[in-house]
């Protein structure tokens, strides 16, 4: 039987990972909803903002502060969701180009653009990887029945759920969400009522790349930089949609929360199959529901 | 009557011939000036057999794969298990053991992904193919996980290539599989030629119309998309002997996504585009290569190429041919003179 410590463990593990897939997939959601492309560079902001942070800010943020934990938690991130703000800004043009051509050429200019992504993080910071564990090991961990809780974890679930919360107040409860929700209805229309489209599609490149890299600032410390993880986490988030919905907010996170649940299911008892399972329950979604479990409503 | 189809240069059959013409005479010359481009050569021509499958469910039917590598992985790791669990080293009994593999599962998988189009046929399939990609990788104990399975040089029609030198094994190698393409392109072209060839073109262009017409939108998908398993398992065979190993790497999505990206670099509107594609991309490689940022340059002309010549190399070819030969007129004015003399 599994015990209750075990159980909150996993838990644990569920939201750490759901937080992580939820930041990269929304932003890939959202460009897809407004934009109708999937943005195959999207995962490769989200290595930039871990490699930011941990081949540049954190030394520099160690060096200035110290071992402060304020400053070691809060800069680091923010840098990090800056930085790949930066870099979606001559993404846009791209993303713009695509919009409205074949799938062939979405996918093929995204694609060219994560190989590019990928070469000049090797170029900047080298192929080995690169680990940022101070503010990991500044906030230590709490044991639960013999296991080890890192309070990190917590702090990243923490942010994650305000920055959903957050995202979730601006999408529905502001005069700009109800643009970004009807771009992503009818983009048409929304231009022909007088909205400024292109504001609102660079709007949405640009938050979605803020959380991108934010979340690659936040999970760093608990991982690390490597060359590969765009394609890594490119392969996850896109099961995340696959399973959530096309272009839909609350199927990004309810997407994130399945594949983090299959993960850890999958990492207790088959391991061997753990991306073939992940993979067959996305399937089986397109096969029954090819616009994702939330894509019928839209949002 | 499909013969009288006006056609661009490219698309005829005396196009294909002089292209496989060239391709034969100029790797001499080729491998005289550099023995990584001769290299190259070998596995252009390799690739551009699955090149030209993966356009027949492109470029003729409009299905976008972005997970062709699963018929790769199947035709080489059927090689590598034939030779690992029998001991049989012939290509010949390989390419059947991979093309009966790669036949079984789209038979299995087709009639339900050929329902779906455009992202969700793409992504279906990019999911099916890294579900393969996972098992290869994680069942160890059968595949060899990362470090693969250990495949000789096979025996061809009963002449080993086991114990030829370097140099003649490459040089034979290379008119092995250029034979075998040439023979492979021209069934492809009387396929693309055929009734079937229209029928797919014109579930294509209007899947709607063509229902109209009597077509079964379905069967024809369906066909094409085994022909296209069949093709891309037979570079997956070859490739097993080729490179000596069958890792999961050629199952895995990036092998997809070079054979999407070297079909559109050549073209996928002309019928030979995917040939030139496969021996453009190989020739950039081998040279980009000693490049350490290689992918830097792939990504580039990726952008490139999808932003400023959406036809491929081939755009620029028959563009120029047009120009310059009064064969080749453009289509266009080809059919306005036909119907002028019709009436």
């Amino acid at each position: 039987m599994v015990g209750v410590e075990e159980l909150v463990v996993r838990l644990y593990n569920i939201a750490f990972g759901t937080s992580i897939l939820f930041l990269i997939a929304v932003g890939l959601n959202l460009i897809y909803g407004v934009m109708k492309v999937m943005n195959l560079a999207h995962t490769a902001l989200f290595a930039l903002g871990s490699y930011v942070v941990a081949g540049t800010i954190m030394k520099i943020v160690v060096d200035a502060f110290g071992l402060s934990p304020v400053y070691l938690l809060v800069i680091p991130p923010i840098a990090a969701g800056l930085a790949a703000l930066v870099a979606s800004l001559p993404m846009f043009p791209l993303l713009k180009f695509a919009t409205g051509k074949g799938e062939e050429v979405q996918l093929l200019l995204t694609f060219g653009l994560l190989l590019i992504f990928e070469d000049v993080f090797r170029l900047i910071w080298g192929a080995n990887p690169l680990r940022a564990s101070e503010p990991y090991e500044v906030l230590g961990a709490v044991s639960i029945g013999g296991y080890k809780l890192p309070l990190y974890n917590i702090y990243l679930i923490t942010i994650t759920l305000a920055l959903a919360a957050g995202l979730w107040l601006l999408l529905f409860r502001t005069r700009v969400g109800t643009l970004i929700r009807a771009a992503s209805m009818d983009i048409e229309m929304t231009e022909a009522l007088g909205a400024n489209t292109t504001a609102i599609l660079l709007l949405v490149v640009l938050i979605s790349g803020f959380l991108a890299g934010l979340g690659g600032g936040l999970y760093v410390p608990a991982g690390s930089a490597m060359l590969g993880m765009s394609v890594e986490y490119l392969v996850l988030a896109f099961v995340v949609i696959v399973i959530g919905g096309l272009g839909s907010f609350v199927g990004s996170l309810v997407g994130s929360f399945i594949v983090s649940v299959l993960r850890n299911i999958a990492l207790v008892f088959f391991p061997e199959i753990e991306l073939a399972l992940i993979y067959i329950i996305a399937i089986a979604v397109l096969l029954v529901k090819p616009e994702g479990l939330m894509g019928g409503k839209r949002w | 009557m499909v013969g009288k189809i006006p056609r661009r240069f490219g698309d005829d059959l005396n196009s294909l011939i002089a292209l496989i013409a060239v391709l034969a005479v100029v790797y001499p010359v080729a491998y005289r000036l550099s023995p990584t481009v001769g290299i190259a050569f070998g596995y252009a021509a390799t690739w551009a057999i699955a090149a030209l499958g993966f356009n027949l469910l492109f470029g003729y039917t409009g299905l976008l794969s972005f997970g062709h590598a699963l018929f790769l992985g199947l035709g080489a790791y059927a090689a590598g298990f034939v030779y690992k669990y029998t001991g049989v080293k012939s290509l010949e009994v390989w390419l059947l053991a991979g093309i009966a593999a790669s036949l079984a599962v789209a038979a299995l998988i087709g009639p339900v992904v050929v329902r779906y189009t455009r992202i969700f046929f793409a992504i279906l399939m990019l999911a099916i193919a890294q579900v393969f990609w996972s098992l290869y990788y994680k069942f160890y104990w059968i595949t060899g996980g990362t470090d693969g399975i250990k495949v000789p040089r096979a025996s061809v029609l009963g002449f080993s290539l086991e114990g030829l030198d370097f140099a003649t094994y490459h040089h034979v190698y290379y008119y092995l599989v250029l034979s075998l393409l040439a023979v492979l392109a021209y069934v492809m072209w009387r396929i693309v030629n055929s009734p079937f060839g229209l029928a797919l073109r014109a579930v294509r262009d209007n899947e709607e119309r063509a229902r109209f017409i009597g077509i079964s939108v379905y069967k024809m998908r369906l066909y094409a998309f085994l022909l296209s398993a069949v093709y891309a398992s037979i570079t997956g065979a070859i490739t097993a002997m080729h490179s000596r190993l069958v890792t999961p790497d050629i199952a895995y999505w990036l092998t997809s996504g070079k054979l999407v990206f070297l079909t559109l670099l050549g073209g996928t509107r002309v019928f030979i585009g995917p040939i030139i594609g496969s021996y453009a991309y190989h020739l950039i490689e081998s040279v980009a290569m000693k490049f350490v940022y290689w992918q830097l340059v792939m990504g580039l002309l990726i952008a490139v190429i999808v932003i400023a010549l959406p036809g491929g190399i081939m755009q620029l070819v028959t563009k120029a041919v047009e120009v310059f030969s009064s064969r080749y007129r453009p289509r266009v004015e080809r059919v306005v003179e036909e119907e002028a003399r019709r009436g």
